[in-house]
């Protein structure tokens, strides 16, 4: 038997072993083991939910206690029903400690409602043991709840860096799957009535190892390539690598890389200073055989961006020894590249990017210094149970009020942010701030912005322990 | 992981991440990019109904870490009271056909050219009807004086020629060669007019002789929507032509008018055209970039669009082919970022390998043509006909021969090339395949997911023998894929080989565990 089995709603915490209140029958449950998803759409983790079936009996020392019991069940499923599908503010969640076990405080949030669930729609008929002196019924409960349990975050903090440094955080060693939220903390948003002034900006994440910043300059070689002084506008080390042409190459060599992988993404802080369209593809290249990202389109006249060029893969697991970008062009242009990103996302539950489009402010909004943060949450995590939803949330506004206030950026891809061991590493990545001509965000004193970032691991269990 | 995502339009405000509310949907992809995406939504019935009512039309982004796995705009939209919420969405290809497009880009043939009127824009008080003798007959613009009529500055005959009415394009060239034969003091000329009847230019002009003379015409002005030719008396006075009909006159052959200056009108140039004018009218569902437009380089003498679909005149574009030996064929449409492609068939798609668990192959004589000849028409509207080429490359011993219809045109070359391009893509056999496969590797062995196929790309059976196979795709061991549907809920990827035929063209593959 369990030591621990409870339902907490709005109105509490209902202990389902309590033997006053309520009491699981005999081999009334056992804890149901999640398969994985089909589907590739993430933020509600990798794994399916299950159905949760609880036989029990409630109790009370009158009829009316046992209906109270039965009401609170009901309620408990009906709040945890609207929850999700977006019409009640919090979550309501199962918590279960198996005996002996040492994971403590496992939960899992409760979705609402399965087929044939016995506090709804059932005529509950009250029985009274006079051995016992108690009112009883017995029923059925049958629920969804998310398939992984959870256990209370654990946090790590990197040190405070300058884009496009990486961020690196050490959690204790925990292999399991498991979800991370992430705050990135230390926006000087100065005192001027400022909306956050990049456009958009991107999240990378990788285990420990598997990013790694190149800067544009240090080529190898190319046709068409030059390496162009632009410290004006905050390039990375200063210079920014220049094609121009209507055809060529700016390649990267042997020596380059220290990100290894089967699947292997990659952005680049890309801008077209010309008046003509570009054309620019990432092509790989290992023992001799090419693997080529889909082309991208660089407009004419454009400000620094970050481009996502998506993956190379390469089945023989060997490491990369050249990159190139291909340029072409029906007229010159001319394409600057500032710094370029190696993402190892051969296993993508512990890799990825969001791209934050930052649309999501009130224009008379203004910063507090330094009190602004960017949160980011995967939608499977402890967070969850106050918002169900995948979610980045900038922190930190000061409204014209003169309150404090958050809200909800655009996100672009699925931030299912997670690891598997202990080490964890990210970018902050973001163009503009000051000037939109920036190639790294800047703040109100024309400073690159520092950022710091802090994950909040919660570990999962597939099945309690 | 994926994420769907609705936004007010395309780079418009972030409205919401749907992705946990997504029971079941799919999407796909076809010949011209992102073909369709079908989810159905569970919510509840406040945040349907807002969704419903939102004015439209939304955005619906599919993605991998910012990068677009499917994207285009949200055209059909249905909500319960259970709160469940459909939304159909159709990719950015599908601009291309919010808007009539009505342009004259090039003409040779005399269709259209008639005699002018005294009520035609322009024409008041300089026509003198009846007392010419004027026809098209032969694919020529002819005028002649009749016998025994008198005639003035301002009785003159007039042929003239109308573009399409409030079309997107004026006149910019004419050309032609003349042939005048005009008594001293006659003068025969081509005029530019707008819509209206103002005179935009004189764009050639020749006083007669007595003798024979020729000239080759090119001028090049002002947007016109009106093209005039006339022969008119400009020695002062009053003139009585005595000479019997047909001794003099002025004939035109071989006329071209282009709304262009380009020595030539390639595909890639209408092309760009259509961007920019679906883009100037709905600037947020087209891009206006036109970077991954190339040109067939193939001149096309005789096209004009009136009142017609953009997506439908683009898709017979790609399909003239292009100048090379042999033809290719082209493919139109639009993938992420809403940018229209007009490009080589193929020169952008993925080569995807698998190996196959269940294979069912069947060859089929069904489409195949070994031989072609082409049918098009001279400057009179006749119909003519190319000469017959043949491939028998494929090893097929028996001659299948196919009229292929190359419209309008007036060039045996353009012609010639149509005719080549449908020989190319007709000359091996058709096969009719059902192939199972579990997941899909790259060309180092990589597997990659099942969502990243698309349309386009090529499909190698890797465990089947290269038995036969002049080209790649050869159509049997390899296919180049004319339609990809990939089922969001259960990861399951469909896909149809170009040559769908009726029967069973579709492969099946099933999402291997952990893809």
């Amino acid at each position: 038997m369990a030591q621990t089995l409870t339902i907490t709603y709005s109105g509490g915490t209902l202990n389902l072993i309590d033997g006053t209140n309520y009491a699981v029958v005999r081999d009334g449950w056992a804890p149901t083991v999640a398969p994985l998803r089909e589907t590739p759409i993430g933020g509600v983790g990798p794994y399916a939910d299950v159905a949760e079936e609880i036989t029990l009996n409630v109790r009370g020392a009158t009829a009316a206690t046992v209906y109270a019991n039965v009401a609170a069940l009901a309620q408990a499923l009906d709040e945890a029903d609207r929850w999700w599908r977006g019409d009640y503010p919090s979550g309501v969640y199962l918590r279960y400690q198996v005996g002996g076990g040492s994971g403590t405080n496992l939960f899992a949030a409760i979705k609402g409602r399965a087929s044939g669930d016995e506090t709804a729609g059932v005529k509950l008929t009250i029985t009274y043991d006079s051995a016992a002196i108690i009112y009883y019924t017995t029923l059925t409960m049958r629920f969804i709840r998310y398939g992984l349990w959870l256990q209370n975050p654990e946090t790590a903090t990197s040190a405070t860096v300058t884009q496009p440094a990486i961020m690196s955080a050490s959690l204790a060693t925990y292999t399991p799957l498991s979800p991370c939220k992430i705050t990135i903390s230390g926006f000087d948003g100065n005192t001027a009535d400022l909306p956050f002034k990049s456009p958009e900006s991107w999240f990378v994440w990788s285990y420990n190892g598997g990013l790694q910043v190149i800067e544009g300059e240090s080529y190898a070689g190319g046709a068409g390539v030059s390496t162009v002084a632009d410290s004006t506008n905050f390039a990375s080390n200063g210079s920014v690598a220049r094609f121009t042409g209507t055809s060529g190459v700016i390649n990267y060599g042997s020596t380059t890389y220290t990100v290894t992988g089967r699947r292997l993404m990659i952005l680049a802080a890309m801008r077209n200073t010309s008046a003509n369209d570009g054309l620019v593809t990432a092509r790989g290249r290992v023992t001799g055989n090419y693997v080529s990202t889909r082309t991208i389109v660089v407009k004419a006249n454009t400000n620094p961006a970050i481009y996502n060029f998506g993956t190379i893969a390469f089945g023989i697991g060997a490491r990369l020894d050249y990159l190139d970008f291909l340029f072409s062009a029906s007229a010159s242009t001319t394409i600057d590249i500032d710094y370029w990103v190696l993402v190892d996302v051969s296993d993508s539950t512990i890799a990825g990017a969001v791209r934050i489009i930052h649309n999501m402010y009130n224009t008379t909004d203004t910063f507090g210094a330094g009190a602004i943060s960017v949160n980011i949450n995967p939608g499977w995590s402890d967070d969850s149970l106050t918002r169900p939803t995948q979610s980045v949330l900038m922190s930190g506004f000061a409204a014209s009020g003169g309150a404090s206030v958050s809200a909800y950026q655009g996100m672009d891809g699925a931030p299912s942010i997670a690891t598997r061991g202990n080490g964890f590493t990210a970018l902050f990545l973001a163009t503009g701030g000051q000037s939109a001509a920036h190639w790294r965000f800047t703040n109100t004193s024309n400073i690159v912005q520092t950022v710091s970032m802090t994950v909040s691991r919660t570990r999962s269990y597939l099945v309690p322990q | 992981m994926l994420q769907l995502a609705l936004s007010s339009s395309y780079g418009g405000a972030f409205l919401a991440d749907i992705s946990r509310h997504v029971t079941g949907g799919s999407f796909s992809t076809n010949v011209h990019g992102f073909a369709d995406l079908a989810v159905t939504l569970d919510l509840n019935p406040m945040d349907a109904y807002a969704y419903f009512t939102l004015p439209g039309p939304l955005w619906i982004k599919l993605s991998e870490s910012g990068l677009p796995i499917w994207e285009g705009r949200v055209e059909d939209v249905t909500t319960r009271l259970d709160g469940t919420l459909d939304l159909r969405a159709f990719g950015a290809w599908r601009a291309m056909s919010d808007l009539p497009y009505t342009a004259l880009w090039s003409t040779t043939t005399v269709d259209g050219w008639r005699a002018a009127v005294a009520t035609d824009p322009g024409q008041s008080g300089a026509v003198a009807e009846n007392r010419f003798s004027i026809d098209t007959n032969g694919g020529r613009l002819y005028i002649a004086p009749q016998k025994n009529n008198s005639y003035t500055a301002t009785a003159q005959g007039r042929m003239i020629y109308f573009l399409p009415s409030n079309g997107s394009r004026g006149a910019v060239t004419f050309s032609a060669s003349a042939t005048v034969l005009l008594p001293t003091g006659w003068l025969a000329a081509v005029y530019a007019y707008t819509a209206a009847g103002v005179l935009v230019t004189t764009v050639w002009s020749l006083t007669g002789n007595g003798s024979t003379q020729t000239a080759t015409i090119s001028g090049t002005f002002s947007s016109a929507d009106i093209l005039v030719l006339a022969l008119l008396w400009n020695g002062g006075g009053t003139t009585t032509y005595a000479n019997e009909n047909g001794d003099f006159y002025v004939k035109l052959t071989g006329i071209r008018i282009k709304t262009t200056t380009s020595a030539s009108v390639y595909a890639d140039e209408i092309a760009k055209a259509f961007v920019s004018f679906v883009n100037g009218v709905n600037s947020s569902q087209i891009s206006s970039s036109t970077a991954l437009i190339s040109s067939p380089s193939n001149d096309l003498t005789d096209i004009s669009y009136a009142d017609a679909n953009p997506a439908d005149e683009l898709a017979k574009l790609a399909n003239l082919g292009d100048n090379q030996t042999p033809p290719n064929i082209y493919e139109v449409g639009a993938w992420e970022d809403q940018v229209l492609y007009f490009r080589k068939r193929g020169s952008a798609g993925r080569t995807w390998y698998i190996d196959v668990r269940a294979l069912t192959l069947q060859r089929s004589m069904d489409g195949l043509y070994t031989s072609a000849y082409a049918t098009y028409q001279d400057a009179s509207g006749r119909t003519l006909r190319t000469t017959t080429s043949s491939d028998t490359s494929a090893g097929v011993s028996i001659t299948r021969r196919q009229a292929v219809s190359a419209g309008t045109t007036t060039s045996a070359t353009l012609a010639g090339v149509i005719r080549d391009t449908s020989l190319n893509d007709t000359k091996n056999p058709q096969p009719r395949a059902t192939i199972g496969f579990d997941a899909v590797y790259d060309s180092t062995g990589a597997t990659w997911p099942l969502y990243y196929v698309r349309a386009g790309d090529t499909l190698v059976i890797r465990n089947f023998p290269a038995v036969i196979g002049p080209s790649t795709p050869d159509r049997l061991r390899s296919f180049r894929l004319s339609r990809t549907s990939f089922d969001l809920k259960t990861g399951a990827l469909s896909v149809e080989p170009e040559t769908a035929l009726p029967s069973l063209d579709v492969l099946v593959a099933r999402l291997a565990a952990g893809l």
